[in-house]
């Protein structure tokens, strides 16, 4: 059987897949800006970090880059200081809101003395979301084994309308919150949670309608979550459309290229992706991330799967008899949970 | 359990070593002179080889001297040659393909002529010693850097599966390489794989491979000869950067009907051949199939399961005279291959082309060639799940028609002129959706084409005895044809949407663009005493049709791209520079070559290169320049036994790509390795004959691991995770690949008299093992460190067992 196994790895390439060290010796590190303003009214955060050095013990570690000068200026001349977060070194932050039709772009000045700043973009106007609508679906994975599973999924989708003569490049964000009802035998009135989860990491939704026939845009699929306790009671997506530049467009769809490289024969051959940010002083010096100026359009979308003749188990049982995991008891055990209801939630 | 191994490894070899081989071949005696004549010394001995049935002058016999002069020469157009011997006693053997060998002991005292006939055979290939080229050789052909494989040399080469195969053979010669067990093509002096001219009996092969590289499209029962021309190229022959594989299948029997094959583990062949008229004209009809399903079935992985593998090949050739000076024939080929993965992807790719040939002799000195090629190349990718179900594909049609003429001017000079015609008519991809479910908006781009015009003339003097030249120039126009559009952009700006000024259409057989080229080629040979040589070629080449890929190794599905109003032919200057030396009366042979190629214009990729269906592909490209330059050392000693050969090579590939106004510099303008920079490459081969008809091979090879673009860091921006920043482009090296393969062959049992003989042979490749990267890629989940994975396609032993009949 192994022999047919060999040959099989000879004639089926993918299926001879082994992890292996490469020995690259490097600590390079870079400035990596992570930023973004938009049209609303709200806090916004710019990260300035040194990139994480893969292979020596401290992979995915990002450096916070302290004490910077953070700046948003405008085409106007207005400046904006972001103001270092003492409990989030790196983090700059402030309240302001962006314009419409205004340009803006960052200048950081490190303690090195370099100086970072982004290409300026222009806020365009935004574009509304029309509606937003979800399915529950059985889909065969293939799970670690290599056998065939079913798995439940909830799909969002949005849908939304573009002006003919002004097509934008879309770009979704999704954040999840959902309550959570414990289920203690012991007490009469169980208490309930509302936990927030970030649903949509690596998950890159971009869109540019210029390759839409027509103006709108129908069931735009948004996401695709498992089907689980989280959709016990009611889940609510917040979601965000931001029309964003052609730049930072092609900047997302490199970077979504690059992500999603799976090894085959076929991929393009890696490189790095240089945003919009770069070191006044010297080109040669590579800076990493990107500065969005975006517009926005934010809503709430609620998740009822019960309007859809589906129930989630909550993996808690009512009775003393099945051991049930401590957060039924406890949901403040789940991570990002709080007892506190949020003035948008229904009931 | 070592044991038993032993004792049955004993077993064959004895058992083996019972079976008589073939009858020796019967020596013939021949005086001329008597001892002590008026001419001591150097005498001259002039020759003519015929056909014994239809006295027709055999042209490219091998003529083996040995005794008191040790040297070998080749028949002309004429089916003459010449030599100059020491007066004494001399052994003449005289090999040719389809004739019985013929061993003449010669007593030669003064200058004399023979005539020589040589008897059609049936070619037993396991019977007859074929002696694919002389013992000096490489010491008297005059272009340096060609290698010639033989049949026999290539038995003795590694098998995969138990099967001869052409492209793994010349991998192992000095200055070839590949990007690994499973790649289309091979990269000769650090080229890619496009920059190979690869002719099969003149058809011109644009993908050699079966089911992803893992066999040649050659049938191997049908190779007669194998040439690689790595320097110099013939200017008869053109339109590549790198090389010239030119592949000669052999004729069929003209006396006599024959069958043979091999059964193997997921491969079988068949070759039937014949007369067609007794002793006037022949065919020859071969197949190979493949059965790799069912191995697949058996795996306990579900993708293995939904996989499938399959190719066939189809090949037929006949040949026949025309009265005493006319020869025409024609080669038909067919192959088919299909590869699916798991249910997600589909390859399909097919290549078949029909050559057909006259030969004419006008008279005593001159001699025309008449060939007509055309073929086909169709490639598809299906992609068959969700809802992009779709199939897309590409491909390109051709016609070449060549006419040559060979005039021998004298008894040291030789002309070779001729025109060559390349008529392509590239279907560069259409995607369309496959049912109705597909979500698939169909695509197409406009078929493109081109005509390129070659005239060529090669001039061969014998300068005097030791100085031997020859001088080609190859002039080529071409014209890239509508229909088509091409876009104007902007000047001093980079290439995209947004700086194209205007389209500019051309109508059907309108010519957008002329291209002209003029390719001079040389080649000198100084021999230096009787045992060696020194060797300078020199030819600049030009390159119309290219490969335009960015993966990491040719694929079936990679376009073909004319040049065009923006892509500019691809030219390459190559040097090379060789001595020569044989030792021990040619059984000792040892070389050292230098060569340098320089391009002045390459294709390079943007980061991120979208090629697939893309309108303006210009816009995904660079241009920049490149250099490969190196030594090979080779030596081989071939005894009667034992035959070694071992080379080494260092050689070094690299490029640069500078910022100009239109386009950005990659790795800041620096010159950095190509895919297929190997500095380091070293094979080894032995062939030892166990007994009377067993033989031992060993084949061992080496090279650098080629480069890699690396992440070295990685970071965050907004819900995307580990974003990772790569190093220079191949600033990195995957693992160094080797691979030892061992063979054992018995046979053939019977001898000529018997109606049926076969052979057995055992083979592991991969003998301990090794897990040779194919490719190295990187992956990671959004919370989890960054990972390096190896591809390996062949990534343990592979033993396997292979039937060869004929009768």
């Amino acid at each position: 059987m192994r022999l047919i196994y060999i040959l099989a790895c000879v004639l089926v390439i993918g299926s001879c897949v082994e992890e292996i060290d490469l020995n690259i010796d490097t600590d390079r590190s870079f400035v990596a800006v992570d930023g973004i303003i938009a049209d609303e009214l709200q806090e916004y955060i710019i990260n300035v970090r040194n990139s994480a050095v893969i292979g020596v013990g401290n992979d995915n570690i990002l450096t916070p880059i302290s004490g910077a000068s953070v700046q948003v200026v405008s085409d106007e001349g207005e400046r904006i200081d972001f103001i270092e977060d003492q409990e989030q070194l790196g983090s700059y932050k402030q309240i302001m809101q962006g314009e419409v039709g205004r340009s803006y772009h960052v200048e950081i000045n490190l303690l090195d003395g370099r100086q970072i700043v982004s290409d300026p973009a222009e806020i365009a106007a935004r574009v509304e979301i029309d509606s937003l609508d979800f399915t529950v679906t059985s889909e065969a994975l293939i799970n670690n084994s290599g056998n065939v599973v079913t798995q439940e999924m909830v799909n969002v989708f949005l849908s939304t309308t573009v002006d003919d003569n002004d097509r934008p490049f879309l770009r979704w964000r999704a954040e999840g919150q959902y309550e959570f009802q414990e289920i203690d035998p012991s007490v009469l009135f169980p208490d309930k949670c509302y936990v927030s989860e970030q649903i949509d990491i690596n998950n890159l939704q971009i869109f540019d309608a210029r390759e839409l026939n027509g103006t709108v845009l129908f069931e735009q699929p948004l996401f695709s979550t498992l089907f689980n306790r989280r959709f016990n009671v009611i889940y609510c997506a917040h979601i965000r459309q931001m029309r964003i530049s052609e730049q930072e467009f092609n900047y997302w769809g490199a970077v979504d290229q690059l992500i999603n490289i799976d090894g085959t024969l076929f991929d393009p051959p890696p490189a790095s992706i240089r945003g919009n940010l770069r070191n006044v002083d010297d080109e040669d010096d590579q800076i990493f991330g990107y500065f969005s100026v975006v517009s926005q359009a934010s809503t709430r979308f609620f998740i009822d799967v019960t309007q859809q003749g589906f129930i989630a188990d909550t993996n808690c049982s009512p009775f003393t008899f099945r051991m049930n995991p401590p957060e039924c008891a406890n949901c403040t055990l789940i991570a990002n949970s709080t007892r506190e209801r949020p003035a948008f939630w229904p009931f | 359990m070592k044991k038993l191994l032993t004792i049955l490894l004993c077993s064959i070899v004895l058992w083996s070593n019972q079976i008589l081989a073939q009858d020796a071949p019967e020596i013939e005696q021949v005086a001329i002179g008597q001892p002590g004549g008026a001419t001591p010394g150097q005498v001259k001995l002039t020759g003519i080889i015929l056909d014994q049935e239809a006295d027709d002058p055999i042209v490219g016999a091998n003529i083996l001297i040995s005794g008191a002069s040790n040297t070998g020469v080749s028949t002309d157009v004429q089916g003459v040659f010449e030599l100059s011997l020491q007066a004494g006693e001399s052994r003449l053997t005289i090999d040719v393909l389809g004739y019985a060998q013929k061993i003449i002991d010669l007593s030669i005292y003064q200058d004399g002529a023979l005539r020589i006939e040589m008897i059609s055979s049936s070619i037993q290939l396991e019977q007859v010693t074929i002696t694919d080229r002389s013992a000096r050789d490489n010491i008297e052909n005059v272009i340096a850097g060609v290698e010639q494989i033989g049949i026999e040399e290539l038995k003795q080469m590694s098998r995969l599966l138990g099967e001869v195969d052409v492209l793994r053979s010349i991998q192992s010669l000095s200055g070839v390489t590949s990007t690994g067990d499973g790649a289309s093509g091979f990269n000769v002096r650090g080229g890619n794989a496009d920059e190979n001219l690869i002719l099969q009996d003149d058809a011109l092969i644009l993908n050699p491979s079966h089911t992803l590289g893992f066999f040649s499209l050659f049938h191997p029962d049908l190779v007669g000869e194998v040439n690689l021309y790595k320097g110099d190229q013939p200017a008869a022959l053109g339109g590549r950067l790198s090389s010239v594989l030119d592949v000669k299948l052999r004729e069929g029997d003209n006396e006599k009907f024959g069958v043979n094959g091999g059964v193997g583990l997921v491969t079988s062949r068949l070759t039937v051949e014949g007369p067609i008229k007794k002793n006037r004209s022949s065919f020859i009809l071969g197949g190979r199939i493949s059965y790799m399903d069912w191995v697949l079935n058996q795996v306990k992985n579900i993708n293995v399961q939904r996989s499938k593998a399959f190719f066939y090949d189809f090949t037929a050739k006949a040949d026949g005279r025309i009265g005493e000076k006319t020869k025409i024939g024609f080669t038909a080929f067919f192959s088919a291959d299909e590869f699916n993965f798991a249910d997600e992807v589909n390859f399909a790719y097919q290549t078949q082309t029909v050559t057909g040939y006259l030969d004419h002799l006008i008279n005593d000195d001159l001699s025309i060639n008449l060939i007509l090629n055309v073929g086909d190349y169709d490639s598809s990718l299906f992609d068959i799940q969700g809802n992009d179900v779709s199939r897309f594909s590409n491909g390109v049609f051709y016609i070449r028609p060549t006419l040559k003429g060979i005039y021998q001017i004298n008894d040291k000079s030789r002309l070779n002129a001729g025109v060559e015609v390349n008529m392509f008519d590239v279907r560069p991809g259409e995607i369309a959706p496959e049912g109705e479910q597909s979500t698939v908006i169909p695509d197409r781009l406009d078929d493109e084409s081109a005509i390129a015009i070659s005239p060529f003339v090669q001039y061969e003097l014998d300068v005097n005895q030791s100085l031997s030249l020859s001088l080609g120039l190859r002039y080529t126009t071409y014209s890239r044809q509508g229909p088509g559009e091409v876009a104007i952009y902007e000047p001093g700006t980079p290439r995209t949407q947004n700086s194209i000024l205007s389209i500019q259409t051309f109508a059907e057989g309108e010519n957008i663009v002329t291209y002209t080229s003029l390719e001079p080629r040389l080649s000198l040979r100084q021999t230096l005493g009787d045992d060696g040589s020194l060797k300078f070629s020199f030819n600049r080449s030009f390159q119309y049709l290219n490969q335009i890929s960015n993966t990491s190794s040719s694929t079936p599905i990679d376009i073909w791209q004319l040049s065009d109003f923006h892509i500019r032919p691809q030219e390459a200057f190559n040097f090379s520079l060789g001595y020569f030396k044989n030792f021990n009366d040619g059984q000792v042979q040892t070389s050292i070559q230098g060569f340098y190629r320089r391009q002045p214009e390459i294709i390079e990729y943007k980061d991120f290169a979208d090629l697939l269906l893309n309108d303006f592909i210009e816009q995904e490209l660079v241009t920049g320049e490149g250099q490969a330059f190196g030594v090979e050392l080779n030596y081989t000693k071939d005894t009667e036994r034992t035959n070694w050969q071992v080379n080494y090579t260092y050689s070094r590939s690299l490029r640069r790509v500078l910022e100009t106004p239109e386009q950005a510099a990659i790795n800041e303008g620096d010159w950095f390795p190509s895919n297929f920079d190997r500095p380091h490459s070293l094979n080894f081969r032995m062939s030892q004959r166990v007994g009377k008809i067993s033989e031992l091979s060993v084949n061992f090879t080496y090279s650098t691991g080629r480069p890699l673009t690396v992440p070295v860091s990685n970071f965050r921006v907004d819900n995307i995770r580990n974003i990772p920043i790569f190093s220079d482009r191949n600033e990195f090296r995957i693992p160094d690949y080797h691979r030892l393969d061992v063979s054992y062959t018995i046979g053939p049992f019977g001898n000529s008299q018997k109606r049926l003989e076969s052979t057995l042979i055992f083979s592991v490749f991969n003998l301990y093992g090794r897990d040779n990267a194919f490719s190295v890629f990187f992956r990671q989940q959004p919370s989890a460190s960054i990972e390096a994975f190896r591809i390996a396609t062949l990534g343990a032993a592979f033993p396997s067992i292979t039937y060869n009949f004929s009768f």
